[in-house]
């Protein structure tokens, strides 16, 4: 353990150059991406929102002159537990005209009898148990092929949501004719079951919440959530859906945005989920999800860097920031630590101390900021005292998990021996290269 | 023991050609008829007992059932023979006294007619004012004077239900004989012992229902069902239809591949119904019930179930016609509600009570319910007059033991005797969020709207129109 007064004197001397030699990652990276430009473009997020909130009130408005009917679907599987939690969640909208569809697929629980029972009684409009399992994407377009409505909201099954929730996630659509798609803003519900929960409700107030607020303003928004998203049924239709997962949300979004539309961010759109409430589950799920970047951004959608007449500057900056703050900056912290431990090794114990200090200052500024704007802020002061921890959450637990997403897809393609999705599906989509 | 049979005498009916033989055993008269036998039941008066000779089985029923329903005692109770080589189906035995191979043996009838006998003298044979009563009384008269303790249902595709008591039928005259049966045993009379239960419609309680699978939202049964196909490379499910190339191939609409190959190209996970009248696409199919008597078609959620039992005579009974005694209750009419005053008999207690009272008010509270009409078509008249008495309980159950009520079609009325104002306020208020929830929580798949009202009832006034004024009134 180092001596304070030894740790501070250390650093008085060290000087400014030194400190940026030895911290040029975090400066340079982090708190420039992170920190520095989210403050800049939050700034001008809400100045934006205050000059534009007429606007806001007539779209809101135009809604309820038309009153459009909106399409909720839920496909999943073995979900039926969460069914009536989300039904009752969904009786209470705002908005009413919406007509509810839940895709059973391929349950083997009781999922299929309470969807019915649920349908039976009024409270789901079409329920389709698929006998066989056909994946989380043929479950979403099984719902999309006998959804009605102009607008299709994609939710989880274990997701509740605010009572003005559908009617703010349609709202983008009425205000700029140009917005395809728009992603519904998701808290953890269960953000004080375990020390994963907390964690990760602190991860998605800032992912989530402030880093989509920040993308969606400055047009690189780039990922839907598929627990809860809203979509124009002709884009939805045009496209033919969802393809195979995982990451089914991300490649649909930058589908839409392939197309030339515009995907929105509306933070006012609020739902909760459940995350993982152990490290070996959220394991499970991460490495699923960063798989889903290399097969999807690098591979599938690769051409939106080739100069063609699809060629977009917005969609290009989308999946570059994705790719370089999740692949390249990935590799670059493996490069600063091993600079570190060549050049710096003597002086592990002054650099931890200060990298530790440096993340969580970064980490307070952001989260003291996120309490600005969050929903019921009371109930997300008690994540302070988690915050020391994010260091180590996001600096080495997700990292290490993300990096071994990376090489397992990158050279074993594992994503398509993931069995979320069933075999017959993954085969078909290694052969075709998808 | 063999006893000599003569024939003593032969009557020739004057309209039908039909006879009556006289048969004469050890001292006992038979009349040998045949089934086709149409004459006035008070011929038989003086016989001791009637031999059957049976052309079919039908017009023997019939005939049976003359005798079983016969306004006198004589011809009801008479013992009856059935004259035929074979034995008597099962069901039947319960109208007869016993079957008879050969003319010239007929002490086993002597004997039973001489059982029969014995019994019927400890027995009073009374009738009583209503139907019901005086039903129940002759059918325990027969019973118990054939020592016949068990009522047994037969599955019978004459019956309106499906099952047939064959006693009771006769009696009935085609009426239901389930309420008659439960009064009974309120009375004590019989206990019941489950025996099968049944489905029927909830409008005219009739048996015969055509069962089919029809569309949940409108019913109709015009339906036509397809596969859903899932292709498993680009993940796009849709019904087969849209699959479908020169009406033989398969082709996905999504990424105009062809599919080949079942299990390796796509799979058939599921199966959607398309409604061709209202377009409505489902999976469960709504299953109705068309009533072959009324039409009626019911989901058949609500359709009227029946328990049938088969009843056993108690000790009491045999007690009560042996004393010949009256009955402990009235029974219930098709909308009598147990425990509830009728119309008539509320506005003349509330007359009462309101004389009693003097100058002091004496207060109403009133319950009224809606959509009555789309209730009844939805529940039939069973199952909205179940609804009916489930209000009324809930409603007894938060008045005291001095106050009554009646039930009318869609509302309810009682009296807060005791009651202040106030006090009459919250009973209704009370009672009103009660049974909100109660039907809230417990018909899911019913809408009932209820509102109270109370009114303190004014002694210068006629209550009946005070009160009729009040229920009609569009607001409360």
């Amino acid at each position: 353990m180092v001596d304070p007064f030894e740790f501070i004197d250390y650093w008085q001397a060290a000087g400014w150059q030194k400190f940026l030699r030895v911290f040029w990652f975090f400066f340079f990276f982090e708190f420039t991406r992170y920190v520095l430009i989210d403050f800049i473009v939050l700034f001008f997020y809400f100045i934006k929102r205050k000059i534009y909130r007429g606007d806001w009130e007539e779209a809101r408005r135009r809604l309820y002159r038309e009153q459009p009917l909106v399409s909720v679907i839920v496909p999943g599987k073995n979900e039926g537990r969460h069914l009536f939690k989300l039904v009752k969640s969904l009786a209470e909208q705002t908005y009413r005209n919406f007509e509810l569809i839940v895709v059973d697929d391929g349950s083997d629980d009781q999922t299929a009898w309470i969807g019915r029972d649920l349908e039976q009684n009024g409270l789901i409009d079409l329920f389709i148990s698929n006998k066989v399992r056909g994946g989380k994407a043929s479950g979403a377009n099984a719902a999309l092929s006998f959804a009605r409505g102009k607008y299709i909201v994609h939710l989880d099954a274990d997701c509740s949501f605010d009572r003005d929730a559908i009617e703010e996630v349609i709202l983008p659509f009425y205000y700029d004719e140009k917005i395809g798609a728009v992603g519904g803003n998701l808290e953890v519900r269960n953000h004080q079951e375990s020390l994963a929960t907390s964690l990760q409700a602190i991860e998605y107030l800032k992912v989530i919440l402030t880093g989509r607020l920040v993308t969606s303003t400055l047009g690189i928004y780039r990922i839907i959530s598929g627990a809860f998203g809203a979509f124009r049924a002709d884009i939805i239709h045009r496209i033919g859906g969802w393809d195979i997962g995982p990451g089914l949300d991300g490649d649909i979004t930058v589908k839409i945005r392939k197309l030339g539309y515009k995907v929105h961010f509306q933070p006012s759109a609020h739902g909760l989920t459940s995350v993982p409430n152990s490290f070996a589950k959220l394991t499970k799920q991460r490495l699923r999800w960063d798989k889903s970047i290399i097969r999807f951004r690098l591979r599938k959608h690769r051409d939106i860097f080739y100069p063609n007449e699809q060629f977009r500057f917005s969609n290009f900056f989308s999946s570059l920031e994705n790719l370089t703050y999740n692949v390249f900056m990935n590799i670059k912290w493996y490069i600063y630590f091993i600079d570190i431990l060549f050049n710096f090794g003597g002086l592990l114990k002054f650099i931890i101390p200060m990298n530790i200090l440096l993340y969580s200052m970064a980490n307070f500024i952001q989260f003291a900021a996120i309490i600005f704007i969050v929903q019921k802020p009371e109930e997300k002061r008690r994540l302070f005292i988690y915050l020391p921890l994010m260091v180590l959450y996001t600096g080495f637990y997700l990292r290490i998990v993300r990096s071994v997403a990376h090489f397992k897809e990158l050279f074993f393609y594992s994503s398509y021996k993931d069995p979320w999705n069933p075999y017959k599906s993954s085969r078909m989509a290694k052969q075709l290269g998808l | 023991m063999q006893l000599n049979t003569q024939v003593k005498s032969i009557k020739t009916l004057q309209k039908s050609k039909e006879r009556i033989l006289d048969l004469e055993c050890d001292g006992f008269l038979f009349a040998y008829i045949t089934d086709r036998f149409d004459g006035d039941m008070a011929l038989f008066e003086g016989y001791d007992g009637a031999i059957i000779q049976p052309t079919s089985t039908l017009l023997m029923k019939d005939l049976l059932h003359r005798f079983r329903s016969a306004s006198d005692w004589t011809a009801r109770l008479l013992p009856i023979f059935i004259h035929q080589p074979m034995e008597l189906e099962f069901k039947y035995r319960q109208l007869v006294d016993g079957v008879i191979h050969q003319l010239d043996q007929l002490f086993p009838a002597v004997e039973q007619v001489k059982v029969i006998k014995a019994h019927l003298v400890n027995f009073q044979l009374k009738t009583f004012p209503t139907y019901e009563k005086d039903t129940i009384y002759k059918l325990l008269i027969y019973l118990l004077s054939r020592k016949q303790n068990v009522l047994k249902a037969f599955i019978d595709r004459n019956s309106s239900t499906g099952y047939t008591y064959m006693i009771l039928e006769g009696l009935l005259a085609g009426k239901s004989p389930y309420r008659l049966l439960e009064f009974a045993v309120e009375e004590g009379l019989f206990h019941t012992e489950f025996q099968d239960s049944v489905y029927t419609c909830n409008s005219c309680e009739d048996g015969f229902l055509m069962y089919r699978e029809a569309c949940p939202k409108c019913h109709s049964t015009y339906l036509t069902s397809q596969d859903l196909i899932h292709h498993f490379s680009c993940a796009h499910i849709g019904p087969e239809k849209s699959f479908m190339k020169n009406d033989q191939d398969l082709s996905c609409p999504k990424c105009d591949k062809s599919l080949k190959h079942i299990g390796i190209d796509y799979d058939k996970p599921a199966v959607m119904h398309h409604c061709n009248t209202c377009h409505h696409e489902f999976q469960a199919f709504q299953i109705v019930a068309t009533c072959c008597t009324c039409h009626k078609t019911t989901e058949v959620e609500h359709l009227f179930k029946r328990n049938i039992y088969t009843y056993h005579v108690t000790d009491k009974a045999m007690e009560f016609v042996k004393a010949g005694a009256d009955f402990t209750r009235q029974p219930a009419t098709e909308s009598n509600i147990p425990g509830t005053l009728s119309e008539a008999a509320f506005y003349l207690n509330m007359q009462y009570e309101i004389t009693k009272a003097g100058k002091n008010r004496v207060m109403a509270g009133f319950i009224r319910w809606a959509p009555y009409e789309t209730l009844l078509d939805k529940m039939g008249r069973q199952g909205y007059q179940l609804i009916r008495t489930n209000i009324a309980n809930q409603v007894k159950s938060s008045l005291q033991s001095i106050d009554f009520l009646s039930v009318l079609d869609n509302a309810l009325v009682f009296s807060c005797l005791q009651c202040s104002q106030d006090l009459a306020q919250r009973i209704v208020e009370r009672t009103v969020h009660l049974l909100s929830h109660l039907i809230k929580d417990n018909l899911t798949n019913l809408s009932i709207e209820f509102e109270g009202s109370w009114l303190a009832l004014n002694h210068r006034e006629d209550v009946k129109l005070e009160i009729i004024e009040h229920l009609n009134r569009p607001a409360w």
